[in-house]
């Protein structure tokens, strides 16, 4: 796991006081994690009520990814739920931020981690090409 | 984004995303003799970030560095100190290079947009003379920080016969008022009278130099001293907490300062505001304020706070401490900019104290109205201003409020394509900032929250 790129990108998104848990994923699976010690304690409360909301919403992912579902979230008590979907794909980069968090500068980072991890999977490809068609 | 080159293996081995890559311009019709570059790091250690931001912003320079504009994210108070990314800039940067800059919320570049990391533009020119100067104690005494810092900027360029002038001024921004017995709250309705209130932020705003940035005096006084000058501006922040801020001065890390930059040079350049708000229907008379303006006392007569509640038909609930800036944001309070009644510029409310409205700007003009925006406004804000600038820049600055940013959110990628689109391979320096301004002789003042500002170079 350490020596994945894609777990390297969430290690650094990780890092960010206000992600409290990121990781990419799809409907009944979690493909890539931080390679580190996992999610933030903060989460830990209600982590079986938010993976069993995501499953959901990736249903939704999937059924939408094809014509251009580009981001999803969803807030649940005090945590919200960031989904930043891998164009054309039923996987999705997500992330658990406070409800009151500053998403406009998260925002930033994920869409940022979104295309390195575009760069990782499609190396030959350019990531603007890949967001914008 | 084009022509990127890949630099050589990083530093050290260590678990970023680095974009090692430099952006360099090749001189434009009419600016031979002067290269620009811009440079960036994503790596989390300080020092290791300030070796490289220099590292990526001079290595394509052909000539000796001018001056170095640094910006950087807080988020190295953690990982090492702004000394340190100061120190790593300083191992590679020519010595004696004059170093300006501070902490922003966010920057957009050549290479992206970004909440974390740090980014530098430097130029390296025949053709101009450069002088930089600081001052202190900007919340205390913003008349005398300014002149500090201007004698430092007239003896630095007393010598220069260069026709045309410039002058960047970064400036330490508003920090949330540390109140005694009550904290660091933006909203304080009940439980202690205005008065009292607003004595204790007094208190806070002189004594501990937290509280407006008064910034807007600063940069007037600045005028004063430089009036023939262009100027652009903007205040140094966090990321979005409004805690603490810094500013860069050469190997030193500020607090509370203006730090400025000048510029005497035979290059063209100029400055331009934008911000695209519009006016609603809701006008009101403001009809009592501080001695300074920036506080807003009394509306139509009445206590201001449950005034605006009435007018804009909203609940009490909307003024609550945790989600104030997500609402104010999309609701500034306009004013006239230089008492033009038709020119309205936005002023965000950043608090609110009992019955009073504390904004970051001043303003004695009793006409007032609520101004909104929405994402497409603001992307044309940048429309509107880059359409008077030539096609062929050589480098830019922009100063852009962090309130455009925290909205856009990752929006903040359209922003960035379109100034790729007008820049194209030639460096540009979007940093996110509070209290953003623009002036000159020909245009004045344009002292406003939530803009798009620019100083552009041909």
């Amino acid at each position: 796991m350490k020596d994945d790129p894609i777990a390297r990108v969430l290690d650094d998104l990780l890092k960010l006081d206000d992600i409290l848990a990121c990781m990419v994923a799809r409907r009944n699976m979690i493909s890539v994690m931080p390679s580190g010690e996992g999610f933030k304690p903060e989460v830990n409360n209600i982590w079986d009520s938010i993976h069993r909301a995501m499953d959901d919403v990736f249903g939704v992912i999937s059924a939408y990814s094809q014509i251009g579902l580009g981001e999803m979230e969803f807030r649940l008590q005090n945590h919200e739920v960031l989904f930043y979907v891998f164009p054309d794909t039923e996987n999705a980069l997500v992330a658990i931020v406070p409800a009151l968090a500053n998403k406009g500068l998260l925002e930033v980072e994920m869409e940022n981690a979104r295309r390195e991890i575009l760069k990782i999977m499609n190396p030959g490809e350019k990531t603007e090409n890949v967001i914008n068609r | 984004m084009q022509d990127i080159e890949q630099l050589p293996e990083p530093v050290d081995e260590q678990n970023d995303i680095t974009s090692q890559t430099a952006v360099t311009k090749k001189d434009a019709p009419g600016t031979s003799g002067l290269e620009a570059a811009v440079g960036m790091s994503r790596k989390w250690d300080a020092r290791d970030a300030g070796r490289e931001v220099a590292e990526t912003a001079i290595r394509k320079l052909k000539g000796p560095p001018s001056f170095f504009i640094l910006f950087s994210t807080i988020h190295y108070e953690k990982y090492g100190g702004f000394q340190e990314l100061l120190n790593g800039v300083w191992d590679v940067l020519p010595k004696d290079t004059p170093l300006i800059g501070g902490t922003v919320s966010g920057f957009t570049n050549n290479y992206g947009a970004y909440t974390r990391g740090a980014t530098a533009l430097v130029v390296s020119s025949s053709g101009m003379d450069v002088a930089i100067g600081y001052g202190r104690n900007t919340k205390r005494n913003p008349r005398k920080a300014a002149h500090q810092s201007a004698e430092m900027i007239k003896k630095g360029l007393e010598k220069s016969e260069y026709e045309h002038k410039f002058l960047l001024n970064i400036i330490s921004a508003a920090e949330m008022p540390n109140i005694p017995m009550i904290g660091r709250k933006k909203v304080i309705r009940s439980g202690i009278s205005t008065k009292m209130l607003l004595r204790l932020f007094g208190f806070s705003q002189y004594v501990l130099q937290k509280g407006t940035g008064r910034d807007d005096e600063v940069v007037r006084e600045m005028i004063k001293c430089f009036p023939d000058f262009h100027m652009l501006g903007g205040g140094t922040l966090d990321n979005g907490e409004g805690l603490r801020n810094y500013q860069f001065f050469n190997n030193i890390v500020l607090k509370n300062s203006i730090i400025s930059l000048g510029i005497k040079t035979r290059f063209n350049f100029d400055v331009k505001t934008t911000h695209n708000m519009k006016k609603t229907s809701i006008d009101f008379e403001i009809t009592k304020t501080s001695k300074d303006g920036r506080i807003i006392n009394e509306i139509n007569g009445k206590p201001a706070a449950s005034e605006l509640l009435r007018l804009l038909k909203w609940p009490e609930i909307f003024f609550n401490d945790d989600t104030w800036f997500k609402t104010t944001y999309y609701f500034p309070v306009g004013f006239p900019i230089e008492n033009k009644s038709d020119n309205l510029g936005p002023r965000v409310i950043v608090g609110i104290f009992g019955e009073s409205l504390i904004t970051t700007i001043g303003s004695k003009n009793p006409h007032a109205s609520m101004l909104t925006i929405d994402g497409r406004n603001l992307l044309k804000a940048i429309d509107n201003n880059l359409i008077s600038y030539p096609n062929t820049p050589a480098f830019g600055l922009i100063a852009s409020c962090t309130t455009r940013l925290e909205t856009l959110g990752d929006g903040v990628y359209k922003v960035q394509n379109r100034l790729c689109e007008y820049f194209k391979d030639r460096p540009f320096l979007e940093f996110y900032v509070g209290g953003e301004s623009t002036y000159s002789p020909e245009k004045g003042l344009n002292f406003v929250n939530m803009s798009f500002n620019t100083a552009i170079f041909w």
